[in-house]
């Protein structure tokens, strides 16, 4: 293809940079205990929160940056970064159309069916401007199966008690450096509880939005599913075009208690930076899941978005006969690092679980899988299978695997399977000669390539998720 | 600091041996001082995750004495051409260099160094292990080896024996440096075998380098059958020019804590690079592999294959790490580590990793943890085999494929070696 199309085609502009102006009740820069205690405070927190915030945030103190991901950044300053940005003005929002007319603009833009009149899909939606969720649709519909969804501030006032069960049960305060950070000063995010052997009547879906300037987006979600329950959730992440690199460091935790079904897809989106590399945001993130007995967890991410993403959403089967998936499509075009992958940690017996990981390079694009298989002492008859592929474009770019597996059981089976290749000449060539452009050609077989992850996503996402992949690769290969 | 870094601190600030050139003695003071800064590995290092030297701390190692102690029960000399090391050190008595081809220098690194030191010096430097414990400890410490240098076009038939024998006495620890250097010169061939073993409780910690030229061909074997009380680590690194090829074959038996890490460079294109490993742990035995290989130019080939069979409790660890770098287009390499389990308590940790930056290559890798498979029990049963003896012959099956990999000379002694170390792996000698 000609220098000129290439060109074209990987300088195309980030379709979600635009800033929305919105005024916005910030907290000064910085971190430290008075911080917290004013995030605390501004959301009206019961004490065992501030506590649990207070010593997180100790830990966190204590702690070093990780340095292992196969990704380089200049350090982050944690002082400059703003811990607490709300839309204002805030005021408690009786239905959908009370809502900052600038926000509903700005999702509309996202293309979020927020107001309820417009929507076609069965969604739920709870939407995340910056560190503060601002609306929640069908709320009373999911009431009616005693499901609760929305905020976890909203949460927090209204169901302290299961706040304080399960929050912090998969993912500890201090468990690593970011969720320790994330632990002290996550501002909001979502909460869901699906009651017993309920079936979550619709999809519950979360759009994330980092806006303001210098703010880092902190935000938690729980989600609970009780005995027999079954639900599927959706995470979308967009950020407007900055120069700076923005920080964000969430923490996601899934609780799927005997029998229960969590089914968690994410398409993440965010600003990944120019093509040299500049600006972008850092996408930290750790999301766990504990499945007891005969739970199944499920996680399906494509991540197309963020400078760096370092992520590795992990499923701890307790539970005998828990089964926990992870299937993923990461691309890392222009100067994007992705360090990302999963964690399989089998306690329980005939515990089962099964990775998928596609690989995309592309351009000076930085790409690893790094995951962990460990079968414990007790894990007796459990199985994995692994499949990790890369596919490279171009040859500028890198494709790495890490896997660790550790067998502690004579019983288990573990098999871990890697490939790396790069499209094929003869591939192209046979599009080509059918009549197919080059981009068109090289979209089908990447999306070739990531449908067996492809497939596991809800179809509102898939149609979204293919577009994304074919719009961040076309015109890669030269 | 614990008492095994203690105790080589020591050692360190002991004066170098007088007469040694001065670019040995900046080697020497260099390796004392990262030592100093490094100290032993422990499991927070990300390279030794799994395999902790705890063991290794409480031992005070005194600097090993050269000595003509007896050879340890049931170990015979191999055939000549072969050099004998006690604690380190030539021993002149048991070394026999006969059968040579002329041209080829096989001797004392030692002699080489004070003889020659020009052309010793621009190799003997860490190499890939830069910032390496061991390396370092070796650099400060290494007392002799094995000094091949082959001109080009000049093959050496037979295998080259180096037996590294470590002796050490009754309630003191002792710790041996072995370094060898093998310089092949354009098209030259050897086959170079070493043998680890002694008695006591020592640390053996042996770095070995090689330096290939274009087309030439070099198989190291190392037959590694320690002292149940010994530590051993052998560093292996490997530097190869076009159109080389370099097989190392390790067979790993003894030791209570044995670490391999090997580190090649293909430098050159068209290069070959194989890294076949066979152990066989039992008890607390803790076995370790390490193998890193760093394609960095186009239409290299490498192949790594580590074979486990683990009972008791022992523990085996792999780390296989293959680097394409930019450029190194062509590259064809693989990494496959299989682990039998033969016991409820024994564990594997196995990291099979590759780092790619160029675009072109053909790249897998593949591990597996397993049992003995029960359908072919149940087949040897029928067939009038007892139980234990069914299971001995399908573990032996498992072993055989690495053993029949080495070269025929060495192949036999190993063969006995291996099936000494099998659960019921008498019922196999009666057999064959």
């Amino acid at each position: 293809m000609s220098q000129d199309a290439l060109r074209e085609l990987t300088e195309q502009k980030y379709k979600y940079g635009f800033v929305t102006d919105v005024e916005a009740d910030q907290a000064p820069p910085g971190l430290n205990e008075e911080i917290i205690r004013l995030i605390s405070r501004k959301k009206g927190e019961p004490q065992f929160l501030l506590d649990w915030r207070l010593k997180a945030y100790k830990h966190w103190l204590t702690m070093e940056e990780p340095r292992w991901a196969y990704v380089h950044y200049r350090p982050i300053d944690y002082q400059s970064i703003v811990y607490y940005s709300a839309p204002r003005p805030k005021k408690q929002l009786g239905s959908i159309d009370e809502v900052d007319p600038e926000l509903r603009k700005a999702f509309e833009k996202l293309g979020i069916p927020l107001a309820e009149q417009q929507r076609i899909s069965n969604v739920a939606v709870d939407a995340v401007f910056d560190s503060v969720s601002v609306a929640t649709t069908y709320k009373a519909k999911l009431a009616e199966k005693g499901v609760i969804f929305g905020s976890f501030s909203e949460a927090v006032q209204h169901h302290p008690e299961l706040i304080e069960r399960f929050l912090g049960s998969v993912v500890p305060a201090g468990d690593n450096f970011f969720a320790a950070l994330n632990s002290a000063v996550f501002s909001d995010g979502s909460f869901a509880y699906i009651p017993k052997g309920v079936r979550c009547p619709m999809e519950l879906s979360t759009y994330f939005r980092i806006n303001a300037e210098n703010t880092g987006q902190f935000e938690r979600t729980l989600i609970v599913a009780d005995e027999g329950s079954h639900v599927s959730y959706l995470e979308g992440c967009t950020a407007p075009m900055r120069d700076e690199n923005q920080l964000h460091a969430a923490v996601v935790e899934l609780v799927a208690l005997p029998g229960a079904e969590i089914k968690y897809s994410t398409v993440q989106n965010w600003y990944p930076g120019d093509a040299e590399g500049r600006g972008g945001i850092f996408n930290f993130v750790t999301k766990r899941a504990k499945a007891m007995e005969r739970a199944k967890v499920s996680w399906t991410q494509v991540e197309t978005g963020s400078a760096i993403t370092w992520k590795y959403p992990s499923c701890i089967l307790q539970g005998d006969d828990s089964v926990g998936e992870f299937y993923s499509v990461a691309l890392a075009n222009n100067r994007q690092q992705a360090d990302t992958g999963t964690k399989m940690i089998h306690v329980g017996k005939r515990t089962r679980s099964t990775i998928v990981s596609k690989g995309i390079s592309a351009g000076h694009g930085q790409n690893a899988y790094r995951g962990l298989v460990r079968i414990g002492k007790n894990a007796t008859g459990a199985r994995n299978y692994s499949q990790c592929d890369s596919l490279l474009i171009g040859d500028q770019c890198g494709a790495h695997t890490f896997p660790y597996i550790e067998v502690k059981n004579p019983t288990a089976k573990v098999e871990h399977e890697a490939t790396t290749s790069r499209i094929a000449e003869d591939q192209l060539f046979y599009c080509r000669q059918r009549g197919l452009s080059q981009e068109d050609a090289v979209s089908m077989i990447v999306n070739g390539f990531a449908r067996q992850v492809l497939k596991e996503l809800p179809m509102e996402f898939a149609v979204e998720a293919q577009k994304l992949l074919g719009m961040s690769l076309e015109g890669s290969v030269g | 600091m614990n008492r095994a870094e203690e105790s080589l601190q020591a050692a360190l600030a002991r004066p170098a041996p007088a007469g040694e050139p001065g670019f040995l003695a900046a080697l020497r003071r260099a390796g004392a001082d990262d030592f100093g800064r490094l100290l032993l590995p422990t499991t927070r290092h990300e390279e030794w995750r799994y395999t902790s030297l705890a063991g290794l701390a409480d031992l005070a190692l005194a600097p090993a004495e050269p000595g003509a102690a007896a050879l340890p029960a049931g170990f015979a000399l191999p055939p000549a051409p072969r050099l004998v090391l006690v604690n380190g050190r030539i021993d002149p008595s048991r070394t026999d260099l006969a059968g040579l081809p002329p041209g080829a220098r096989v001797g004392s690194l030692a002699a080489a160094i004070r003889e020659r030191p020009g052309a010793v010096e621009p190799l003997l430097g860490r190499g890939p292990f830069g910032d390496h414990a061991f390396a370092a400890l070796s650099d400060a410490l290494f007392a002799d080896g094995l000094h091949l240098e082959l001109p080009a076009g000049v093959a050496v038939e037979a295998p080259i024996h180096v037996v590294h024998l470590t002796l050490a006495g009754a309630g003191q620890a002792v710790g041996a440096f072995p370094r060898s250097l093998l310089l092949l010169g354009e098209a030259a061939r050897a086959v170079v075998v070493e043998h680890w073993t002694g008695s006591g409780s020592y640390l053996a910690a042996g770095l070995t380098q090689a330096s290939l030229g274009e087309r030439s061909a070099l198989e190291l074997v190392r037959v590694q059958d320690e002292a149940p009380g010994a530590f051993h680590v052998g560093l292996v690194g490997v530097s190869q020019l076009g159109g080389s090829r370099f097989t190392s074959r390790s067979v790993a038996l003894g030791a209570r804590l044995a670490r391999v890490e090997t580190r090649a460079v293909l430098a050159g294109e068209e290069t070959e690079n194989h890294v076949d490993g066979l152990y066989v742990a039992s008890g607390s035995q803790v076995h370790d592999h390490f193998i890193h290989v760093d394609h960095a130019r186009p239409h290299g080939l490498s192949r790594e294959w580590v074979k486990g069979i683990l009972d008791g409790s022992a523990r085996g660890v792999f780390t296989g790490r293959v680097l394409v770098r930019a450029g190194a287009q062509k590259t064809d390499a693989s990494q496959v580590s299989s682990n039998l389990l033969l016991s409820e308590e024994a564990t594997v940790d196995t990291r099979p990793q590759l780092e790619i930056l160029a675009d072109d290559v053909k790249c897998s890798h593949g591990g597996t943890v397993g049992q003995l498979d029960e359908d072919a029990l149940f087949y040897l049963r029928s067939r009038g085999l007892d139980r234990a003896t069914a299971r001995a012959l399908l573990t032996w099956a498992f072993a055989a494929e690495m053993v029949e990999r080495l070269p025929a000379p060495v192949r036999e002694g190993v063969r006995r070696l291996v099936t000494a170390r099998l659960p019921d792996g008498a019922r196999l000698q009666e057999a064959a």
